[in-house]
């Protein structure tokens, strides 16, 4: 914690782009501020992060870069589509849609896993994640237009959830 | 125009486009959790966009990494917000568009608002 603290402090003062001992003492004092505040969701991440390491088949550090970059560029990728998806749903003349809220069963069981998971079916718009059932088994999600549940289903446990667990099993 | 210059103008134009959609939608779609996806997401890009051009025009390392900054805290934020109002309707029991699609989460509410 105290090395994330100077490390915040040095962040400040590079945003800031002037090194004096003030702006070391203004970005350690907020850097403590952060830290007070947010202490209970660090600690549980670095249990977290202690687990997924003990574990043997994620790989090592280079794969798991490479596979971190190639998450990045599908997350974007699929960003960027759906936007397009849900702006011609939009400009449609006839706005004839079908919401609705569909269960997804999940084989993700990390925190940190379910998190990535639920946020990125929330960036994709079309569908945003609502709540996890209370033993992590179940994802509901709400989608904007619904044309074959079981098909959307799979697309998102294909898609989205095969690359979640590569990273964060 | 530079070519900097142009590729700014595209990118803004792209991010502002995508944002006057969003709003669109929100006047456009029928209830609340629809509403949520426009206004929750379609500005994603928007925003994407606009601080994308920003960061390149001023073409200063600082500047674009501070943008940068900008976008990869607007994504991780922003789906967290969309997903807390959405499901604060849900347990607050805004009524939702009647149709034929499933509802998978009807129901499984207790009366504290605990999902079983």
């Amino acid at each position: 914690m105290l090395t994330l603290n100077f490390f915040l402090a040095i962040t400040w003062m590079t945003l800031q782009q002037s090194f004096t001992f003030s702006d070391f003492l203004v970005g350690f004092l907020l850097g403590f501020g952060i830290i007070t505040l947010s202490q209970r969701a660090i600690r549980e991440q670095v249990v977290e992060t202690v687990r997924l390491q003990r574990k043997q088949d994620i790989g090592q550090y280079p794969q798991r870069v490479w596979k971190l970059l190639s998450f990045t560029n599908f997350a974007f990728w699929s960003i960027l589509k759906a936007n397009i998806d849900v702006a011609r749903i939009l400009l449609r003349p006839r706005l004839n849609i079908n919401p609705g809220i569909i269960a997804i069963p999940l084989d993700v069981r990390s925190e940190i896993g379910i998190t990535v998971l639920s946020n990125l079916i929330t960036l994709t718009p079309g569908t945003v994640s609502m709540d996890v059932s209370a033993d992590r088994s179940t994802l509901y999600v709400h989608c904007i237009d619904i044309q074959d549940p079981d098909a959307l289903r799979d697309d998102i446990k294909q898609n989205f959830e095969r690359r979640v667990l590569e990273l964060f099993p | 125009m530079t070519i900097l210059e142009t590729i700014t103008f595209i990118l803004c134009l792209m991010g502002v486009f995508f944002m006057l959609l969003s709003s669109f939608g929100l006047l456009r779609l029928p209830d609340v959790y629809t509403r949520g996806h426009s206004a929750g997401k379609a500005g994603t890009i928007g925003v994407i966009g606009v601080l994308l051009g920003v960061g390149l025009y001023h073409a200063d390392p600082l500047a674009t990494a501070k943008m940068l900054a900008l976008i990869v805290f607007f994504l991780l934020t922003s789906p967290v917000a969309a997903q807390i109002i959405e499901r604060a309707a849900f347990v607050t029991e805004v009524e939702m568009l009647e149709n034929d699609a499933p509802n998978d989460l009807k129901g499984r509410y207790d009366e504290h608002g605990n999902l079983r």
